[in-house]
């Protein structure tokens, strides 16, 4: 201890050694100061932040210079999310006892961290903005804007006052106990928190019992000795009352699931099936198509290839006509009238060329006569002698080289020759013929009769 | 149970026994926090006047008066 006057350490006695300033009440006046500090201390060793406050407070008001105190109530401002006022506390302290004071490292550590500093400062700019929402009567946009700086500052005891007070006054009584709560885990013994805290609970009473009297109509009767009490609405919480509830969850989940699930599945399935169909169909189309253009394909070509053919024929049978009507040649000049006589019956003349024509009629008329005669001579004398097999042949050959030969004879002879070997309908169409082209002879009658 | 009778023979309305929150009273109660800004001028404006201070000035009275 100092004199207040001079300085000077003081000792036991009743007046300053070095001044004589009398020191007995001033003394007083210290130790009242210690003794509310040191009340101040026990306060906030258990949380009870407002009580130190109030006690570390009053040990400064006798007493400025007490330098534990003023940092002991920073500090506790600092845990109360009040930084501006510990600083405040810190910087005074600062002033009153320069050197070896606590106070210089709690500056140095607010200090060190500026941008700790300035978010605390946003975090209290956005509760006073709260705040004047809350005396604009704007209480939506003031919760709003307490949560956020409660979110970012914790410990900021007003803060969760605050926001208790708004849910209060909205009579949202669990909300308003849950922000109590944690402003109490920093400030035990907060006369503000406890009032509002007792609010809240008489609220939420208030209003669980205003439920409950809706639906807690209760009946008494006596029932021999006893007296019954139950509720007018009994609920029936039997095995079957449960069975019976359970079987009609059951229903409706069934009745749910075949309503609403399962045609809505059966739609997609529905749907999937019929875009499959109409891909199938597609490539089944566009396969139909290609098939179709490849079937025309294929008849064009076996047209070409028919075109081809019958070319190829007609060249071969051209071919085959010259070699025929060279052989007829050949045989002519050989004195083979037989042999150039069927080499001519086997040429198309109208594969032949104008000149090679030319040379077909002049071998042919010179072989037609004597191919004839010899023709008809054979087959006359094979049909005399009842070969009517080479009868046929040759007569036959005759016939189809001129019809009318021998005036008919061939033609007669061929058909007699038919009729004689059994073939009687084969005889037929050329006994017809004889009748159309020889009509008034002798013969007709006879090939008239066998005609028929 | 009984406290709380108790303690309300202390109000001063002794009609209703509930303790009513009025909102805009309890708001007053609320002041805006210092800023970084403002604490400049806090601590200018810091009672810095303690009972040694008080004392020091009533002594001096009485020696005037004196």
């Amino acid at each position: 201890m100092i004199c207040y006057k001079c300085g000077a350490q003081l000792d036991s006695s009743e007046s300053c050694p070095n001044c004589g300033t009398k020191i007995k009440l001033y003394k007083k006046i210290i130790m009242a100061s210690n003794a509310y500090y040191n009340a101040g201390l026990e306060k906030a060793s258990v949380r009870d932040l407002s009580g130190a406050i109030d006690s570390l407070k009053m040990s400064l008001r006798f007493n400025k210079r007490n330098t534990d105190a003023r940092n002991l109530l920073g500090l506790v401002y600092c845990e109360m999310g009040e930084v501006v006022a510990a600083l405040t506390e810190w910087v005074i302290s600062k002033n009153y006892q320069p050197k070896d004071n606590r106070a210089s490292f709690y500056l140095d550590e607010i200090q060190q961290n500026k941008g700790k500093l300035e978010a605390v400062n946003q975090t209290i700019k956005k509760y006073n903005q709260a705040l004047l929402y809350c005396k604009q009567n704007s209480r939506d946009l003031a919760i709003i804007q307490l949560k956020k700086v409660l979110s970012l500052n914790p410990k900021l005891v007003v803060g969760h006052q605050l926001l208790a007070l708004l849910y209060i006054q909205e009579k949202k009584y669990e909300l308003a106990k849950k922000s109590l709560r944690n402003a109490g885990k920093i400030d035990v013994n907060n006369k503000v928190t406890l009032r509002y805290l007792k609010e809240a609970n008489l609220g939420l009473r208030e209003q669980n019992s205003n439920k409950k009297q809706k639906s807690d109509e209760l009946v008494s009767y006596q029932s021999g000795n006893e007296t019954i009490i139950q509720p007018k609405y009994l609920k029936d919480t039997s095995a079957f009352g449960t069975i019976v509830n359970m079987i009609i969850g059951i229903v409706i989940g069934v009745a749910i699931t075949g309503f609403l699930v399962v045609p809505g599945v059966r739609r997609s399935a529905q749907e999937d099936a019929n875009k499959a169909v109409l891909d199938a169909n597609n490539i089944i189309s566009s396969k139909n198509q290609s098939i179709a253009s490849l079937e025309a394909e294929i008849e064009e070509l076996a047209g070409q290839i028919t075109n081809m053919q019958i070319a190829g024929e007609d060249v071969t049978s051209q071919v085959n006509s010259y070699d025929q009507l060279l052989q007829a040649y050949i045989c002519n000049e050989n004195g083979d009238v037989d042999a150039a006589g069927t080499a001519l019956g086997m040429v198309q003349q109208a594969h032949l060329s104008e000149a090679a024509l030319q040379v077909y009629n002049t071998i042919n008329g010179k072989v037609n006569e004597e191919y004839l005669d010899i023709l008809y001579k054979d087959g006359y004398n094979a049909y005399s002698s009842e070969d009517y097999e080479a009868a046929i042949e040759h007569l036959l050959k005759a016939v189809e080289i001129d019809i009318s030969y021998q005036n008919g004879n061939a033609l007669y002879y061929l058909a007699q020759a038919y009729r004689k070997s059994g073939d009687l309908e084969s005889a037929k169409p050329y006994y017809q013929k004889f009748v159309e082209l020889f009509p008034n002879t002798e013969r007709a009658a006879t090939a008239a009769r066998y005609a028929e | 149970m009984l406290w709380s009778v108790a303690l309300n023979n202390f109000c001063i309305d002794k009609g209703d026994y509930r303790i009513m929150i009025n909102f805009e009273e309890e708001l007053k109660n609320f002041k805006p926090s210092l800023e970084v800004e403002e604490a400049e001028q806090a601590i200018y404006n810091h009672e810095l006047v303690d009972m040694t201070d008080m004392m020091q000035e009533m002594l001096h009275e009485i020696k005037q008066g004196i």
